[in-house]
C-alpha cells in the first residue's frame, strides 16, 4: 500500500514537472458585446486546465478603446498599447476584441475554443526556460524576488504582472447593459522590470492595487524581437 | 480526455479570421448633395447615425470646409441603430458661397465603429474627398 502511494506521488510529481507553463493573454473590454464568451472561455480553460502537458496562466488585459458610455474600471491605455505591439508582431493592420494571444506566438478571436486548442498544442511543444519567482504580501506592499539564469536570448524583457483572481461587474450602460460580467486574472498592473540577454535577478517592492480581490503575481520573460514568451512563473498570494 | 472533449464541445467551433477593415466607403457629390456609400462586409454591422441610449459611438460625418458648408444633416435609410450590407447616406448641401469656376474640393471626415457576431473593432477614422464643379450639377 505504502509502495503504491509512493509511486502515485512520484507519478504526480513527474506529471507536474512535465507541464509547460503557457501564457494566455485575453484582450477584452466590458464595453464590447462580443467579449463575454471569451471571458467564459478563459475562465473554463483556467478552471478545467484540460491539457495534460500545459499549465495555463491567464492574463486578462482590458483595453480602453471601448470606454465610451461605459467606463471599464479595469481598462488601461497600457493594455491597448500592448495589444498594438502584438499587432506589429503579427503583421496585423489593426486590433480587435476579444483577442487571445498564446505565448506571444498565436493570436485569434478570443471566444474560439478550436483556435485555442491548436495554439495551446503548438505552445506545448516549445521549451520554456526555468524562472524562479517568490512573492510575499505584507499589508499593502508586495515583495517579489525573480531570478533567471542562462537564458541565451538576443534581447528580452522581464515583466511582472499583478492580477486579481477574479472580478465581477454589474454593467449599467453600453451594449452589455444589464449583464453581470465575470472575469478571471484581471491585470491591475504590468511592469517592465528590466532587460536581459542571459541572466537577471531582481528584488522588487511594489504597492498592491486598491480594492483587490485575491491577487496573483506573474513574472514572464518576452523576446523583444519576436514577442515569444521564453519563461513564466505564477504565484498566488 | 473526456474533460477536454466536453470543454471543446462547449466552446465555439471553427476557425474565424477577423476582417479588420469590414467597411468600404465611397463618396460622390454635386453642388446640392453628397451621397456617401458604405459597403459592409458579410456578418458585420456598422453603428449608424442613431445613437442608442448608452450605446457605442455612432457614425459621425463631418465636412472640414465649414466656411463653405456650415452645417450638414445626413440621413440614413431607416432609424436602425446598426446597418448591414450596402447603405447610402444622403447629405443635402447648401453652399455658403457660389461655387468657384475651378470647382471645390470637400474633405469628409468619418468616425465609426463596427462589429461582427464574434469581434468588435475600435473606433475608426477615415478621410474622404470629393470635388464639386458646376458640370456635376
Amino acid at each position: 500500500m505504502k509502495l503504491s502511494i509512493a509511486l502515485l506521488t512520484l507519478t504526480l510529481a513527474a506529471s507536474a514537472q512535465t507541464k509547460s507553463p503557457i501564457l494566455l493573454e485575453l484582450f477584452t473590454s466590458e464595453g464590447c458585446s462580443s467579449c463575454p464568451p471569451a471571458d467564459k472561455l478563459v475562465e473554463n480553460l483556467e478552471k478545467q486546465q484540460p491539457y495534460n502537458g500545459a499549465d495555463l496562466i491567464i492574463l486578462g488585459e482590458h483595453v480602453d478603446y471601448w470606454d465610451g458610455s461605459w467606463k471599464d474600471r479595469f481598462s488601461s491605455r497600457a493594455f491597448t498599447n500592448r495589444q498594438w505591439e502584438y499587432a506589429r508582431y503579427f503583421g496585423l493592420k489593426g486590433v480587435y476584441t476579444p483577442q487571445l494571444v498564446v505565448d506571444g506566438q498565436s493570436e485569434f478571436v478570443g471566444s474560439s475554443g478550436s483556435d485555442a486548442k491548436a495554439a495551446i498544442n503548438k505552445a506545448i511543444q516549445n521549451h520554456k526556460h526555468p524562472l524562479t519567482l517568490i512573492a510575499k504580501a505584507n499589508g499593502n506592499k508586495l515583495h517579489a524576488s525573480v531570478n533567471i539564469n542562462g537564458l541565451g536570448s538576443k534581447g528580452a524583457t522581464l515583466y511582472l504582472a499583478l492580477a486579481d483572481e477574479q472580478a465581477t461587474s454589474q454593467v449599467t450602460r453600453g451594449e452589455n447593459a444589464g449583464r453581470t460580467l465575470k472575469h478571471v486574472a484581471v491585470v491591475r498592473s504590468l511592469t517592465a522590470v528590466g532587460n536581459l540577454t542571459d541572466s537577471l535577478t531582481k528584488e522588487l517592492d511594489l504597492n498592491l492595487p486598491a480594492n483587490h480581490t485575491g491577487l496573483r503575481v506573474i513574472a514572464f520573460v518576452q523576446d523583444r524581437t519576436t514577442g515569444r514568451i521564453l519563461a513564466i512563473s505564477q504565484e498566488k498570494l | 480526455m473526456r474533460r477536454l472533449a466536453l470543454f471543446l464541445f462547449t466552446t465555439t467551433l471553427g476557425a474565424y479570421a477577423p476582417n479588420l477593415n469590414p467597411v468600404q466607403w465611397t463618396l460622390i457629390g454635386t453642388p446640392t448633395k453628397l451621397i456617401l456609400h458604405a459597403s459592409v462586409a458579410q456578418h458585420y454591422k456598422l453603428y449608424s447615425l442613431t445613437k442608442p441610449k448608452g450605446g457605442p459611438i455612432p457614425l459621425e460625418i463631418k465636412v472640414r470646409e465649414t466656411d463653405w458648408v456650415p452645417t450638414i444633416k445626413p440621413t440614413q435609410p431607416g432609424p436602425a441603430p446598426t446597418l448591414a450590407g450596402e447603405i447610402d447616406f444622403q447629405i443635402p448641401l447648401k453652399l455658403a458661397k457660389p461655387l468657384p469656376k475651378e470647382g471645390l474640393t470637400l474633405h469628409i471626415g468619418l468616425r465609426y465603429q463596427s462589429c461582427s457576431d464574434q469581434i468588435c473593432l475600435p473606433p475608426t477614422k477615415r478621410e474622404l474627398e470629393v470635388t464639386l464643379n458646376s458640370a456635376s450639377r
